[in-house]
């Protein structure tokens, strides 16, 4: 079983956030690291946790890495092969937030659609096709069947 | 061969177009495997979408979203299905769901969620959504400082949890 030690900063961060956010946060940061043993890697050493390249790559070469606990987001060193992890850094999830990685933040949310956005044009329904498009079976009322499915 | 049988690959050369011209100018190799990368996300694809139908349409992958699971608000404005997974994974009781399942640990059940998260994200274009998260961030000097130094500081603890909370 490992350890999980709290740096002052990361421990005063989640003093402020209070609420049941903190130990929230912390009891699951402990239970992921005490899953992890010597001989045995966690659910913290598992690769999603590594940093993206072109992300502070100054952090990135020195070990950093980045645990999502529901909306949370914490960043902590260590592997189970040191049998303990440092959390030094949480960037917490608050609705409102300019900086917050989620739907309710527009800045975030346009980020996302602007990379998801295939420039398609939207398809405008005729209302009187709604009855024959009820009778279809499920499979020809996908989105898929209805931009390819008519055109073999 | 059916008719039927013959659309995963029509759908999958037209959708190919997504694949980027840089890369397709590669050679046959390359859209050989770009082909067949293309086949599977379209069938993966094409199952979620059945899967939406199947539980009510809630769940929406829309062609403007490169299909990407989302539900849509009362404002018309989608939610990410993966938001959701990470909202469940705050909210859920983790001890209950252990005691039902006994034989699982807590390892296992968080590694579960992640899984779901991620399958959450699939998408049409293959757009990593946690790359583009780390691009958000990347673009905010504030919170770049603020991570460094409290990297830096990381030395100066506060308490070592060592026992199963």
């Amino acid at each position: 079983m490992c350890s999980l030690t709290l740096s002052e900063a990361f421990d005063n961060q989640l003093t402020h956030l209070g609420g049941a956010e903190a130990p929230f946060i912390e009891r699951n940061m402990a239970e992921r690291a005490h899953g992890a043993g010597r001989n045995q890697a966690g659910v913290l050493d598992s690769p999603d946790t590594r940093l993206r390249r072109g992300f502070a790559e100054d952090l990135r070469d020195v070990g950093v890495r980045k645990e999502r606990i529901g909306r949370h987001r914490v960043y902590f060193t260590g592997t189970h092969e040191d049998c303990n992890y440092t959390a030094f850094f949480v960037k917490s999830f608050k609705r409102g937030d300019d900086d917050a990685v989620d739907d309710n933040n527009p800045n975030f949310h346009a980020v996302l659609q602007n990379a998801l956005d295939t420039n398609m044009a939207r398809r405008i329904a005729d209302p009187n096709e709604a009855e024959q498009e009820e009778a279809k079976p499920a499979w020809q009322k996908t989105e898929w069947f209805k931009k390819y499915g008519n055109q073999s | 061969m059916s008719k039927t049988a013959l659309k995963p690959d029509i759908a999958a050369l037209q959708f190919a177009k997504l694949v980027p011209d840089s890369q397709a100018a590669s050679g046959l190799a390359f859209a050989e495997r770009a082909s067949i990368d293309v086949l599977q996300r379209t069938s993966i694809l094409r199952s979620l979408e059945e899967i939406s139908q199947l539980t009510g349409g809630y769940v929406r992958l829309t062609p403007e979203l490169s299909y990407i699971p989302a539900l849509f608000g009362n404002d018309d404005k989608p939610v990410f299905l993966y938001h959701l997974v990470e909202g469940i994974d705050e909210f859920l009781d983790f001890n209950a769901l252990l005691a039902e399942y006994p034989t699982l640990n807590y390892s296992q059940v968080v590694g579960a969620i992640k899984f779901l998260r991620k399958v959450s994200q699939m998408n049409a274009r293959r757009i990593d959504i946690d790359d583009e998260e780390g691009k958000f961030d990347f673009d905010d000097d504030a919170f770049l400082r603020e991570l460094r130094t409290a990297y830096e500081n990381r030395g100066n603890v506060a308490r070592v949890l060592t026992d199963p909370v």
